[in-house]
């Protein structure tokens, strides 16, 4: 009996250690985490919309004034200005890919795709993640939101990386489709 | 202790030490830790993070669990050193994803996979258990310093000569020209098991010539 | 995301063109050491299904009805499903102990090393949630595989690492009677073996659009 409780004891103690320090580097990093966070997104915005100077971010009430459904909660959408001028917008879109969501900038600007980024992905290293690549990427420049912008209609998707060439050209059609009620 | 018993241990640790890079090393000789060596090593990058991680890990593990390896009842010293691994691989996990974001996204599933590395718990279970700490800290150190050196030669060599560049923190620090046909079987994983494969087969090249001469 | 078509392309992908370790590169340790006997290479499959696919489900679980909602999740994630596969490990090494003693005493050390599988571990994570980018960072957020999927997912997984497991293991049998260069004997040629078997089932790339 002694024995059971020794082995409990230990046990508890050190599940209850481990525990309490995980939660503090957790309490300790968090700020960290989520400033890199906004930096990556701050560099996707620019990267997508290079005309843009500033983005400003539009909230959620103005998006469903709009009638806009956005298609995953973590869908943010920006009005990219240079100076006081507007110049576009640049939607940040969460399509799903072969390992996961992923993370995804699209630039429009005069009814135009001006840029796509990949902020963050989990897709298959070397096979997966073929379809991130500027070769790929480049069919959705210039796009509009009458185009299909669909695989196998007017987008070549990457051989042995289809789910995941899918998953990047839906991103787009979401952008774009938010772009048309906008 | 006396000081000749304490020149003694110094003396086992380094030896320690100095087996988990070459003789026993672990990927090439104990075979294990395997899957995230091979996985990784597709980024010359990516081993460096890797590496370090690991042994970080590895380290602290080795320290603690010979810590309280007295107070640890033996039938439950396996969760134990889950528990504490764990702790120190989330401990990873976080400052990574706060410091070094994009090292963690492509290391990806394979930073919280430093948990089950059979290196560490098999280390924690093999010495970490029955040896003091000095002796602990170092074979930690010898350990993680092999399986991070053949991590960086074989993520070297893949990189190398499968993109025919080398990236370093968003700096291509070496190239072979462009005239350099890659060989993109490197990255990819046929060429990982390969170069091993050869890896192996010079280590035990090396082992008979030392053991001959 | 619900239709008979998914979910066969999800078992197809899981176990052929995303192949757990011949692809990926999970479950390596367990690949290479148990494959010298056929006997063992089934055993442990099995084995290893039951632990992934139980595991897997639990994780889903706790994840979301336990993890997220306390908003403990983004730093009790490892050490809470490294438990449940040691767990369902031991359960199962206590369940093969009582029902078929000749089987455990063949299996002997291997049976507890499953919870160190890595393809375990990454398959309870993968299926519940995504590990890379910001949108893992917010909890409450639908993004991990609907329960099905993951039952589906994990079985794909299982599949495709018994089918390599055993062919791999047959292969050995073979090597081990060929004549092979001194320096190559033993896991070098193994190593560069499982390279080729690697090499023909990257064949599968794009299979049925995958």
């Amino acid at each position: 009996m002694r024995d059971n409780l020794r082995v409990g004891l230990v046990l508890m103690i050190v599940c209850l250690v481990a525990a309490a320090s995980l939660g503090l580097t957790y309490v300790l990093t968090k700020n960290q985490i989520d400033k890199q966070i906004k930096i990556r997104q701050d560099a996707g915005n620019i990267k997508a919309l290079s005309v843009a100077k500033t983005f400003k971010r539009i909230d959620v009430a103005q998006i469903k004034k709009r009638g806009i459904k956005l298609d995953n909660e973590q869908d943010k959408i920006f009005q990219g200005l240079n100076g006081s001028k507007s110049a576009g917008y640049t939607f940040i879109v969460h399509p799903r890919g072969y390992g996961g969501i992923m993370e995804i900038a699209v630039g429009i600007n005069g009814g135009e795709v001006k840029g796509v980024v990949v902020i963050s992905n989990a897709e298959t290293l070397g096979l997966g993640d073929q379809a991130l690549e500027p070769v790929f990427i480049k069919q959705f420049i210039g796009r509009t939101p009458k185009d299909k912008v669909e695989v196998k209609k007017d987008i070549d998707a990457v051989s042995g990386a289809t789910i995941s060439s899918k998953g990047l050209t839906k991103g787009v059609r979401t952008a774009l489709d938010y772009y048309k009620k906008l | 202790m006396t000081t000749e018993q304490k020149k003694g241990i110094f003396w086992l640790a380094y030896k320690d030490f100095k087996a988990g890079i070459l003789m026993d090393n672990p990927l090439l000789v104990l075979a294990v830790g395997l899957c995230s060596a091979l996985a990784v090593s597709t980024r010359f990058e990516n081993t460096i993070f890797m590496g370090v991680a690991a042994t970080f890990v590895l380290v602290c593990s080795n320290t603690l669990i010979s810590l309280i390896r007295k107070q640890v009842p033996n039938q439950i010293r396996i969760p134990i050193f889950i528990v504490i691994i764990a702790s120190f691989v989330t401990i990873v996990d976080l400052v990574m994803k706060g410091y070094f974001i994009s090292a963690y996204e492509r290391l990806g599933v394979w930073i919280p996979l430093i948990v089950v590395n059979c290196i560490i718990l098999g280390r924690a279970e093999a010495f970490a258990y029955n040896n003091n700490i000095t002796r602990s800290i170092a074979d930690g150190l010898g350990m993680g310093a092999g399986f991070t050196l053949v991590l960086l030669i074989m993520g070297f060599v893949r990189e190398l000569f499968g993109t025919g560049k080398l990236v370093l923190f968003d700096k291509t620090v070496f190239s072979l020209g462009s005239a350099f046909q890659p060989a993109q079987i490197f990255i990819l994983f046929p060429g990982a098991f390969i170069v091993f494969g050869f890896l192996i087969g010079f280590l035990n090249i090396i082992k008979e010539r030392t053991n001959n001469g | 995301m619900g239709s008979v078509t998914n979910y066969t392309l999800l078992f197809i992908g899981a176990a052929l063109v995303y192949n757990i370790v011949l692809i990926r590169f999970f479950a390596l340790c367990s690949f290479f050491g148990v494959s010298n006997r056929m006997s063992f290479a089934v055993g442990m499959s099995f084995a290893v299904l039951f632990v992934m696919t139980v595991s897997s489900a639990a994780s889903w679980v706790l994840w979301n009805f336990m993890l997220v909602p306390l908003g403990i999740g983004e730093f009790l994630y490892i050490p809470t499903f490294i438990l449940v596969i040691a767990s369902v490990v031991q359960f199962e090494e206590m369940f093969i102990r009582k029902y078929s003693p000749t089987l455990y005493q063949g299996m002997g050390i291997f049976l507890p090393l499953i919870t160190t599988n890595c393809a375990v571990l990454a398959v309870a994570t993968e299926a519940v949630f995504i590990l890379r980018g910001t949108s893992f960072l917010k909890l409450n957020i639908k993004y991990s595989f609907s329960f099905p999927e993951t039952i589906i997912y994990t079985l794909g997984v299982g599949v495709g690492y018994m089918m390599v497991m055993v062919m791999f293991t047959a292969m050995r049998e073979r090597i081990d009677i060929a004549p092979v260069p001194k320096w190559l004997k033993g896991s070098a040629i193994s190593f560069i073996t499982a390279a080729l078997m690697s090499l023909a089932f990257m064949g599968f790339a794009n299979l049925f659009g995958l």
